[in-house]
């Protein structure tokens, strides 16, 4: 707790802070009452801290304040102006405070100070998500600092219907969290599921999202039922059919649960377009996802062991193709995707400027020498850069992807089509099994919802869409239950 | 647990995996010829040669697209073995677009088609066609195309289009084996000497009518005419191309829209067919010159032709050698199952005795764009 | 709390199963594919609703609880009795379905598959499945089912030139003697009737629904198989191994020369999921049978192993197969086991009084 003497709680605070140099403690007077003003260097906005704190401080007369707990109050009454504010009765709190942005002013001779919010830090401004990008509708994107994206979520929301709650997690970072659902749609036992889960997080540094997203989650290797969005809209929407969203702050990326496995192929400008455009749109994601996966493989296990099943005047350009390169066609598959790979993990990291140069080198050498020199046959190379190009069109499941598509490339290529029916079949079990809060990573197409179809595949127009119950839980017949959770 | 698992996928993936055949050491066979003399089988394969001009990449563009190579044995099998170590490559029978059986071959033809299908990598959807002698027709080379296959299939095509022959699939010809005569009409090819236009040593290939297999051998040969009357008998639309004399000119027309009904009847245990054709008649050309006042006169010549051509069909077949080749027996068993009934036990005989009365009617209703 | 599954998620792992079963054949099975195939499925799927009917009842009375565990409730030693009967039943369906799946697989596309290689890959993708569970494996079957839909339509538009209708003509013209054999036989193929039982009790809602949909889906979709088989081939039909196989290879999709790879995929793929939820049947039934709930799940990778194993002898010496499969194709186990066990848990509730209040009789004191 807070002791009466002003020197003593400033020598506790530079011992929690040890002795930190960003602690900046401003010793002032104010109505004859000493005081300090105890701040973070760089969470703070000078011009607010003039303006809220030290101008009306310096303006107190000393024959206005009586001792210190009259001044005490005065600071929590009516003298400051500022938004956010709140009486603080410990060293910790203080702390946590000017972490926070806040500048807490301590009284000689009282025992309790006050945090005054004088954010200032230095923050990315809003801009257009770097995922998920859109033709119509909104371009702003989640940022790093909390109250930003709060306000996001906010602005589209203007209705006692959106809950958020704050808390912080993590005991090195203290990281501000921020849970948000609708009370109406959501169900309660969800929302306490996740509230639980993220009290009881065993992280002490949460530096992103991503880190506490494995414990909302059910352990699979492959897929996630928590979903990622950099997009407020999509946040909303998620909320608005029953989802909880959890805003991390330092993170553009926000969580939500629970996220279906057709929720990959959904995108907002669905939603904008005409529903027929939408139908023919998903229809092809979809197409590109299994493209993507099974294109290599299936070509490996064809040439390899089924080449029957190829048109005639196909398979005379592949058998023409094939018969200029050293090597087989699995291990010519593997190369190319394995080099693929790696230009794309290269690309990611590299500055922009670079990234230019290495994609012209790749271009070239893949697209070009690799041919000539006849080292990869150009079917196959095509094959590859088709299956590669299909991966990004489902940009959520890219990793996932990658990994699929090299498995089958290895089993279609060893064992042709019966690999890849071991492969796909493993893959669609694991699939399957994935699933939390009670719904089904699979549904609404499995197990099978009517009324969850009407926005999977095609999406209804919005004049059905808006009259129609949206909620999650009611669309797949699915309920939560103590083992989902 | 997972270590051993590992350890097991790992000797798995790398012990060599299932067999297989890389691609470029496959023999793509583009048409299959089997005779059969002196109690063997010769077969004879054009394969796609994967050096020479083709695909992408061409190693060596003067190099012929395809190469024939040939072999014989007691059994078909064999003799397919024969070709695939005389080749390097492992072949692939099921690519070929087309097998030719020539006539002696077509002796326990449904013993040699079945080698076809009977491996999974079969092609059942090849086209079929018998010849003189089929190495003959496998080994034309023609100066167009990439391989000598797709012509022959486009000059069937063509003729099948015109109604002057039937293709039949491998598993047509099965399914047309499988009827209680055994009987199909296969269409037959020949090779002619003296066309340099389209062929690389001066042979080319004719379409000369229709070879008759009957319970499983080779039987008798049919005129275009007659594969023209199967073309009515067992297709139910399509169309006709029919030149015809009128008056001392050539009369060009197209049938189309042929609709062929079938009813047979018994009656003093004597199997009856009513063959009743329709069809409607348009004119091509312009060499009439008044194609609108001999429209009666040119749709009795036609249905005068398209009954003679049916009968003669029917004759040869039906009446010579009790063969149903234009599945005669669904017809009577969809319609009339107390007839099959009747006759089913003895039905070859009942068809050599059977009496069929084909009728006619053409509709004349369109003429050339040009009037004469 | 055990998971759930939806009465369509279970309809359509039986029918999937079942139409396996139609797509594979094995030696010596003498399936007549004639005309006469159309009012032999008609009259086998009659026969087996007859037959069904009071499981139906059984079924519908027992909400919430599943058949074994209520009769082995009232009486433990008729319990164990059904339970040791059905268990032997399910690993041998188990073991002939990995047995089609191996004959269908090597014997077309996938001969390049040695035994070795198809046990090791088909049993670790069985042991995924029962390691994940029964919804996992549902929701499997449920994708697959779609899957086998697809490759339905995919077919009949690539086969639409090739169908002649003329070739349909009224059956039991000349057919007539394998007629009753024939019905008896497929009367016997309907091993998804065990998985029923079994498994009733972990389906949530109505249950029973899963029964009329399965017999409806079942015949309609063997009906269509026939007509695609009779109108493609006609009097081939008889001769063909696998009928459903060659209609895939002379299935020509411009991008695919022809489809009989993904024909065998989709039968290998619902091999596993039948043979999965054979083994969930047995779990369920160890479980209800003799109230073992820690031994059931070790049990059932046991199963799964054993039904792979006895599939590998009956390779190796099929004549240990033959007599088994001579007993079961003759429809009494498989009549006798569905109406044991639905007439015991009718009796069982009769006795109890509570079968009329269409209540759980096992939550009831």
């Amino acid at each position: 707790m807070l002791e009466k003497s002003l020197e003593k709680n400033t020598i506790t605070i530079r011992t929690l802070m040890k002795n930190s140099s960003d602690l900046i403690l401003k010793y002032a007077r104010a109505g004859g009452i000493d005081i300090c003003i105890v701040s973070c260097d760089g969470q703070t906005d000078a011009r607010k801290l003039a303006e809220l704190v030290y101008h009306p401080l310096s303006a107190l007369d000393a024959d206005s304040v009586t001792d210190p707990d009259d001044l005490a109050a005065k600071i929590g009454g009516e003298l400051l102006i500022a938004a956010d504010e709140k009486p603080v009765y410990s060293p910790a709190e203080v702390i946590n405070a000017i972490m926070n942005g806040f500048c807490v002013i301590l009284i000689d001779g009282a025992d309790r100070g006050y945090a005054v919010g004088v954010q200032g830090f230095e923050t990315r401004s809003v801009t257009q998500p770097e995922n998920h990008r859109n033709v119509r509708g909104s371009r702003e994107g989640f940022v790093e600092a909390l109250h930003t994206n709060i306000s996001l979520v906010r602005r589209r929301v203007k209705s006692t219907e959106l809950v958020i709650k704050t808390m912080s997690v993590g005991k090195t970072s203290n990281t501000e969290i921020c849970v948000c659902y609708m009370p109406g749609r959501t169900d309660a036992k969800l929302v306490k599921a996740v509230t639980e889960k993220l009290e009881t997080l065993p992280l002490s540094l949460i530096l992103e999202s991503g880190y506490i997203q494995p414990f909302l989650e059910r352990k699979d290797p492959l897929f996630s039922e928590v979903g990622a969005t950099e997009r407020p809209d999509v946040l909303v929407s998620k909320l608005y059919e029953g989802r909880v969203g959890v805003i991390v702050d330092g993170s553009p990326f926000v969580l939500f649960v629970p996220k279906l496995f057709s929720e990959n192929f959904i995108m907002l400008d669905d939603y904008v377009e005409k529903p027929v455009f939408a139908l023919f749109i998903r229809a092809v994601r979809y197409l590109a996802f299994l493209i993507s996966i099974l294109l290599p493989g299936f070509y490996a296990a064809l040439a390899n062991f089924h080449p029957e099943l190829i048109p005639v005047s196909l398979l005379r350009n592949l058998a023409a193709s094939e018969s200029l390169t050293p090597y087989s066609v699995l291990t010519e598959c593997v190369i190319l995707d394995l080099f693929y790979e790696i230009m794309r993990e290269a690309g990611l990291r590299l500055p922009s400027n670079v990234g230019h140069a290495i994609s012209i080198v790749g271009g070239i050498v893949i697209g070009d020498i690799v041919v000539s020199a006849g080292l990869v046959g150009a079917p196959m190379l095509l094959t590859v850069a088709i299956a590669s190009i299909s991966g990004y069109i489902v940009s959520d499941l890219n990793n996932q992807i990658a990994l699929m598509r090299f498995a089958v490339i290895i089993m279609g290529g060893a064992f042709g089509l019966f690999g890849i029916t071991i492969t796909l079949l493993i893959f669609c079990i694991g699939v399957c099994s994935v699933g939390a809060y009670g719904v089904p990573f699979t549904a609404p197409l499995s197990p099978f919802s009517f009324k969850g179809m009407r926005d999977t595949l095609l999406r209804i127009s919005w004049h059905h869409l808006g009259r129609t119950d949206p909620e999650i839980y009611e669309m797949n017949g699915a309920e939560i239950k103590e083992d989902d959770i | 647990m997972k270590k051993i698992a590992f350890i097991i996928a790992a000797v798995m993936l790398l012990s060599g995996c299932a067999y297989h055949t890389e691609l470029d050491k496959v023999a793509i066979v583009e048409v299959v010829g089997v005779d059969f003399a002196d109690g063997e089988y010769t077969i004879t394969m054009q394969y796609f040669n994967t050096d020479a001009a083709g695909g992408v990449t061409a190693v060596d563009s003067s190099a012929p697209n395809t190469v024939t190579v040939s072999a014989s044995g007691k059994t078909i099998e064999s003799a397919l073995e024969a070709v695939s170590y005389t080749s390097g490559k492992e072949t692939m029978p099921g690519s070929a677009g087309l097998i030719v059986f020539g006539k002696d071959a077509i002796t326990s033809f449904r013993d040699s088609v079945g080698f076809a299908v009977s491996h999974y990598s079969g092609n059942p959807q090849s086209y079929v066609c018998a010849a003189d002698k089929a190495a003959d027709v496998v080994n034309v080379k023609f100066s167009e195309g990439n391989a000598s296959v797709e012509k022959l299939r486009m000059m069937m095509e063509v003729a099948e289009n015109m109604g002057l022959t039937v293709q039949v699939q491998l598993y047509e010809a099965l399914e047309m084996l499988c009827c209680p005569t055994g009987s199909l009409a296969l269409p037959l090819i020949s090779t002619y000497s003296g066309n340099t236009d389209t062929t690389e040593d001066g042979t080319g290939i004719i379409i000369k009518g229709g070879a008759l297999c009957t319970d499983n051998r080779y039987a008798d040969e049919l005129s275009t005419d007659d594969m023209s009357g199967l073309a009515f008998l067992s297709r139910g639309s399509g169309k006709c191309d029919m030149t015809l004399r009128y008056r001392g000119d050539d009369v060009s027309v197209i049938l189309y829209g042929i609709s062929t009904k079938i009813t047979p009847s018994f009656y003093d245990d004597v199997l009856g067919l009513d063959v009743e054709v329709s069809a409607k008649c348009k004119y091509v050309g312009n060499d009439l010159n008044d194609p609108y006042g001999a429209k009666d006169d040119i749709e009795r010549i036609c249905e005068k032709e398209t009954v003679s051509r049916i009968t003669s069909l029917l004759e040869k077949t039906v009446t010579a050698f009790g063969a149903d080749v234009c599945g005669l027996e669904y017809k009577i068993r969809s319609y009339s199952p107390e007839i099959w009934r009747a006759i089913s036990a003895n039905y070859r005989e009942y068809l050599k005795n059977c009496r069929f009365d084909v009728h006619c009617k053409i509709n004349t209703e369109r003429f050339g764009i040009m009037q004469g | 709390m055990t998971s759930e599954i939806g009465y369509g998620g279970l309809a359509a792992a039986m029918v999937l199963s079942r139409i396996f079963t139609e797509a594979t054949w094995l030696p010596r099975e003498c399936t007549e594919y004639g005309m006469q195939r159309f009012t032999v499925t008609i009259t086998s799927f009659l026969l087996i609703a007859v037959i069904m009917i009071p499981l139906f009842i059984a079924a519908g009375k027992t909400a919430g609880g599943d058949l074994i565990s209520a009769i082995s409730q009232r009486s433990k030693a008729l319990g164990a009795f059904i339970g040791v009967i059905l268990s032997v039943y399910l690993l041998f369906a188990a073991s002939e379905t990995a047995l089609r799946s191996h004959y269908y697989a090597s014997s077309t596309v996938f001969d390049s598959a040695s035994s070795l290689y198809f046990y090791v890959f088909v049993g670790a993708a069985l042991l995924f499945a029962v390691y994940k569970g029964l919804e996992a494996s549902s929701r499997t079957g449920v994708i697959i089912f779609g899957g086998l839909i697809f490759l339905l339509l995919l077919m009949t538009a690539a086969l639409l030139p090739e169908i002649k209708p003329d070739r349909l003509y009224p059956a039991l013209i000349d057919d007539e003697e394998s007629f009753f054999p024939q019905v008896i036989k497929e009367l016997s193929e309907n091993a998804e009737a065990l998985i029923f039982i079994a498994l009733c009790g972990r389906v949530r809602g109505r249950s029973r629904s899963a029964l009329p949909v399965y017999i409806a889906v079942s015949c309609a979709l063997m009906l269509f198989m026939t007509f695609l088989y009779n109108t493609v081939f006609g009097r081939l039909t008889p001769l063909l191994d696998f009928p459903f196989y060659t209609l895939s290879s002379v299935s020509d999709i411009t991008l695919l020369h022809r489809i009989n790879g993904i024909d065998v995929m989709v039968w290998v793929m619902a091999s596993v999921i039948k043979a999965a939820f054979l083994t969930f049947a047995f779990r369920e039934t160890i479980k209800g049978a003799f109230g073992s709930e820690k031994a059931a799940k070790p049990l059932s990778y046991a199963f799964a192993l054993a039904s792979l194993a006895l599939s590998g002898l009956f390779t190796v010496f099929p004549g240990m197969f033959e007599p088994i499969s001579k007993l079961c194709s003759s429809g009494i186990p498989l009549a006798a086991v569905v109406l044991l066990v639905s007439s015991a848990a009718l009796l069982c509730m009769r006795e109890r009084g509570e079968g009329r209040k269409g209540t759980s009789f096992l939550t009831k004191k």
